[in-house]
């Protein structure tokens, strides 16, 4: 039972926590942690410290991200207040609302961080960084056509010769480790370059890739057609056993379970063991790279763009997948000639049998990679005051087969040598109503920073397609104050 | 003017404070559900297949291969096949072995006794007797058998005062050229001696080697006295029984006379004609046949011939004799049928007698629409007379199959069923019954060049009709498939059906209590009497689906409870 009570907590951990995403944060240059969505920016003191492992500084607040994404609806789009009605009754259910606001693929994601450590130091002409940092990431993808399927039927894509298409169908989870060796250095006067190198070691995975899978409602005899292409991997501590009994052909039955052996071998030195063992597990490597660049156009723009998460883990830890293709054209119960009733149950045999082979999935025990969801940020800064800069910073993410893009535009002041203020509006996760802050406050050594992409979502959750924070404390040392070509106007 | 901006300040925070407080309750009436007014709103709608066949008529033929109803015919389309198998009843109730039975008394006057007087003297008789075999049939003449089975009891009895010896043996009994043979041992003062069950299986009998030359098998006897004292007087006889029981035969070969054979009175049920679920109007069948086929394995000749043999017909109930013109129908003890015979044992002759269109009454018989055919039939053996090669082997048999073949070539006009069956609709009724609209669709291919008209009627428990499945004309059509000049199928005719029921429709149906189905089927052109052939590679291929609007509305606690 135990084992199963610390599964339960590692699946917790997990569900707490699953891209990057900082539109405010790209441009909070005094923050170190914004050299992790583009490795070029200035960070304007000699030294920095921070991470969970940083005793009393690491932990005031502990340095976390976390980041909810929806591409296409928000809670009131399934259950909202009617309009001029004041009963205590309210409130009701909307599917016609909820199917409107859907899209193709419908990604709910999540991304959480916590950063162990950080480290920043200035040298000559160089900015090296290094950072060890847990990630989660998850998230299920609905596409619109299992909606259709459920609340509307096969019918009107039948009308339309359509198929239902449930290739968008999936889930991800990824836990990973990630050791990033940075640095930043001025190419010239006007570019600046950087690049991040990371190794990642994951944890745990369990990800879907499904290629093909639609069914197809022919409008002249209502046949369905199944086409199916599709893979599930899981890499985990544990693993599964998949066994299916078959007598000349036909399916008997399928056990799909635990393997308890894997249980018992993960669970051999007690939970702290097993914690141990999960978290040191270096079996599953992979690689990354953050790049950027920013240049200066002239004393009041500058233009940057950076590349982030370009990378992949290699996952060998009890690696299974579960590989399913084929075509299945179900034209109802086959009617032959019976003789007896057991002809006729033979049928039904071979329908099951063939319903079965169609969608069977076969397991193949190999190792497989995983790719991160890629982002690339592109924008650019118009200094207009030494203390107000307004930016631009279009975001663009593959996950899934979808492109997913954001602009956001902001003020940014670095109001005092101590405290620098940065609001944000976003045009993201098809949602225009993201307005984001960001605020950074140094106290000696300390330097303390919140900032979120949508704190409207935080006050109104009910219309909230994001959900964004990153908080976390610092010690920087020797701030040098980085001039702006802006400040004639001051 | 300080007092004035503190107040602000106040009005400012407490506003404020308010308007955090109110948001806050708005964003958790959110996420109450207790604030939810329970209605849902659900409308689907679903197509899906139901069942899908591609039936050959060939399928349809296999499925009946084992009854033979339907067979695909010499000339390769198929016919109805109504028929009957009879045999006689079996060899050994008819040509059998009786048990048979010898005995004899070897008594002292046949002893010279002289110089019979000291011990280690020996005197024997030897003689031979026949044994008489009687035959299932007075006029057989049985030449040799082959035992199966069969024990042989022999019984003595000694009344010598001198010790002896018996020894029986049969010269023609044998096995692998052993004849069988025993031997008897009597003690001073004689006695019993017997052997018993002596076991016969395998035997041949030989039965031509006495003067008769049939039915009789010679037996040796001879008696040996040993002088066994002074004092013994040279009296006595000693007597023997041998008892043969229990034989059957593996072959017997012979002249086995005159038998009969009874063949027991059988029917063939016309199915077609007989069925009351359904009429006919009008039909033909083009070259109908009637045929009887004869299997021999008796080596024996054999003539037979029906006693009875007439069909009843559904039109009027009477019985008409089925006839020939001349062919050799066998009715009647007069009108015998020479049944080919096996010359060789294990060997089956199969005989046949057809009657068609062109040599017999059998279309007239058709049209009378014959429910049944019945007959009785006998055979003889030898009709000839005195024949030594007939020849039986345990499982020799004559059996005969009548068969009344109607290939389906011709037409058929207005061939019509109908039944009434029960049904409760009270559940279509419910106040909750969330399907608002079905549609059946039914897409038929048809390859048969049949038309087939369908109705369902709803009645109420008056019968008056609430509604019926279909409303034109052309919707209860499913067109035949046309033919070319033989009467062949050129392609198929196809026809989709959609019977769909609304709520509106759906009312109509309110207090039905049966529902009367019925069908019509036309071969093509059976109204201009246009005939048409039925090939076993005809095919039906047919889809069924449904369409289901379903909908579900107002309130969920309420739904809940009704459903």
């Amino acid at each position: 039972m135990k084992k199963y009570i610390i599964l339960l907590i590692f699946a917790g951990v997990f569900s707490m926590t699953q891209a990057q995403q900082a539109l405010t944060l790209y441009n909070m240059d005094r923050v170190m942690q914004s050299q992790f969505v583009n490795p070029s920016i200035d960070v304007p003191y000699k030294l920095h410290i921070g991470g969970l492992l940083i005793p009393i500084v690491g932990q005031l607040p502990p340095p976390l991200y976390f980041n909810y994404a929806n591409n296409s609806f928000y809670w009131n789009h399934i259950y909202h207040k009617k309009p001029n009605t004041v009963a205590d009754t309210a409130y009701m259910l909307d599917i016609p609302l909820f199917m409107n606001r859907l899209h193709k693929n419908n990604h709910l994601r999540f991304d959480t961080q916590f950063e162990l450590f950080n480290l920043g130091i200035k040298l000559e002409n160089m900015f090296i960084t290094v950072a060890l940092t847990e990630r989660f990431k998850y998230g299920v993808s609905l596409p619109y056509d299992i909606f259709e399927f459920a609340l509307n039927g096969n019918m009107p894509y039948m009308l339309e010769s359509k198929p239902h298409d449930f290739s968008g169908l999936g889930v991800n989870f990824t836990h990973f480790r990630e050791f990033a060796v940075g640095g930043s250095m001025k190419a010239n006067d006007d570019i600046t370059v950087g690049a991040r190198m990371k190794i990642l070691f994951g944890l745990a995975n369990v990800t879907t890739d499904f290629k093909d899978f639609s069914i197809y409602t022919d409008p002249e005899d209502y046949s369905l057609t199944a086409v199916t292409d599709m893979k599930i991997h899981a890499s985990l501590p544990i693993y599964f056993d998949y066994l299916i009994h078959s007598t000349d052909g036909h399916l008997d039955s399928l056990d799909f379970n635990i393997n308890e052996l894997s249980v018992d071998a993960f669970m051999a030195d007690g939970e702290f063991g097993a914690i141990t063992k999960y978290m040191t597990n270096f079996k599953n490597i992979g690689l990354g790279f953050d790049f950027g660049a920013t240049y200066k156009f002239n004393p009041e723009i500058e233009f940057f763009a950076s590349v982030t998460d370009f990378g992949f883990i290699s996952w060998n830890t009890n690696p299974q997948n579960f590989i399913s293709k084929g075509e299945y054209d179900f034209r109802g119960i086959q009617v032959e000639v019976w003789q007896n009733e057991d002809d006729m149950n033979e049928t039904m045999e071979k329908l099951v049998d063939t319903l079965f082979n169609t969608f069977k999935f076969e397991l193949i025990e190999t190792g497989y990679v995983t790719w991160l969801p890629s982002s690339i940020y592109v924008g650019g800064k118009y200094k207009f005051h030494e203390l107000l800069h307004f930016t631009a910073l279009y975001r663009g993410e593959f996950y899934r087969k979808t492109y997913m893009q954001s602009l956001t535009l902001g003020v940014n002041s670095n109001l005092t040598n101590f405290l620098s203020a940065h609001l944000t509006w976003s045009l993201a996760n098809n949602y225009a109503g993201n307005v984001g802050f960001g605020l950074s406050a140094r106290m000696g050594f300390m330097s303390w920073y919140v900032i979120t992409d949508s704190f409207t979502n935080m006050i109104w959750p009910q219309k909230a397609k994001n959900v964004n924070i990153r908080m976390g404390c610092n010690m920087v040392f020797g701030y040098k104050k980085i001039k702006s070509n802006a400040s004639l106007r001051s | 003017m300080k007092t004035k901006t503190m107040k602000t300040k106040l009005i400012y925070s407490v506003i404020i404070i308010m308007m955090m407080l109110t948001t806050n309750s708005c964003i958790k009436d959110n996420f109450d559900f207790n604030k939810w007014d329970r209605e849902v709103q659900y409308d689907a709608s679903f197509a899906l297949p139901a069942a899908w066949g591609d039936l050959a008529f060939i399928d349809f033929i296999e499925l009946y291969d084992s009854t033979g109803l339907l067979i695909e015919n010499q000339d390769g389309y198929v016919s109805l096949q109504y028929k009957t198998y009879v045999n006689s009843d079996t060899v050994q109730s008819i040509i059998y072995l009786n048990d048979q039975e010898t005995s004899g008394t070897v008594a002292s006057p046949v002893f010279n006794f002289a110089g019979f007087d000291d011990f280690g003297d020996t005197i024997s008789y030897v003689y031979t007797q026949n044994m008489v075999f009687t035959m299932f049939n007075p006029e057989a003449e049985i030449d040799s058998i082959l035992l199966k089975t069969g024990i042989l009891d022999v019984a003595t009895n000694s009344t010598y005062g001198h010790s002896a010896r018996l020894y029986i043996t049969f010269p023609t009994v044998t096995k692998n050229g052993v004849p069988f043979s025993k031997t008897f041992t009597y003690v001073t003062g004689g006695g019993y001696a017997n052997s018993l069950n002596n076991d016969f299986s395998g035997y041949k009998v030989d039965m031509t080697q006495t003067a008769t030359g049939f039915n009789e098998i010679p037996v040796n006897i001879r008696l040996t006295l040993y002088y066994s004292g002074s004092s013994v007087p040279n009296t006595g006889n000693l007597t023997f029984d041998a008892d043969m029981k229990g034989m059957r035969y593996s072959m017997m070969h012979g002249y086995f006379g005159l038998n009969t054979l009874f063949f027991e009175s059988d029917t063939i049920d016309i199915n077609l004609f007989r069925n009351d679920d359904w009429e006919i109007e009008r039909y033909e069948f083009r070259d109908p046949k009637f045929n009887v086929y004869y299997w021999n394995s008796y080596g024996i000749p054999s003539q037979f011939y029906f006693t009875h043999l007439v069909a009843n017909s559904a039109l009027d109930d009477m019985d008409y004799n089925i006839i020939d013109y001349g062919v050799g129908l066998p009715v009647g003890e007069s009108n015998p049928f020479d049944v080919s015979y096996a010359t060789v044992a294990g060997q089956t002759k199969l005989d046949s007698l057809k009657l068609n269109k062109t040599n017999s009454n059998i279309v007239d018989v058709v049209n009378k629409r014959p429910k049944w055919i019945q007959f009785k039939a006998k055979a003889t053996t030898n009709p000839a007379g005195n024949n030594h090669n007939n020849f039986v082997t345990e499982d020799s048999e004559i059996a005969v199959e009548v068969v009344m073949e109607l290939p389906l070539w011709g037409y058929i006009y207005n061939f019509n069923m109908r039944d009434t069956m029960e049904i409760d609709v009270d559940d279509l009724f419910n106040e909750y019954n969330p399907i608002t609209r079905a549609l059946l669709r039914i897409d038929i291919k048809n390859g048969f060049p049949i038309e087939i008209f369908g109705q369902i009627y709803f009645v109420d428990q008056y019968y008056n009709v609430l509604d019926s499945i279909f409303y034109t004309y052309q919707e209860r059509l499913l067109s035949a498939a046309e033919v070319d000049g033989n009467g062949r199928v050129l392609d198929f005719s196809r026809k989709v059906t959609k019977i769909e029921y609304d709520k509106e429709r759906l009312e109509k149906l309110r207090g039905c209590k049966y529902m009367i189905y019925g069908g019509q089927a036309n071969t093509t052109g059976a109204n201009v009497n246009e005939v048409v052939k039925i090939y076993s590679d005809y095919r039906i291929i047919f889809d069924v689906g449904f369409e289901v609007d379903l909908e579900i509305g107002g309130n969920i606690d309420t739904i809940t409870n009704e459903l």
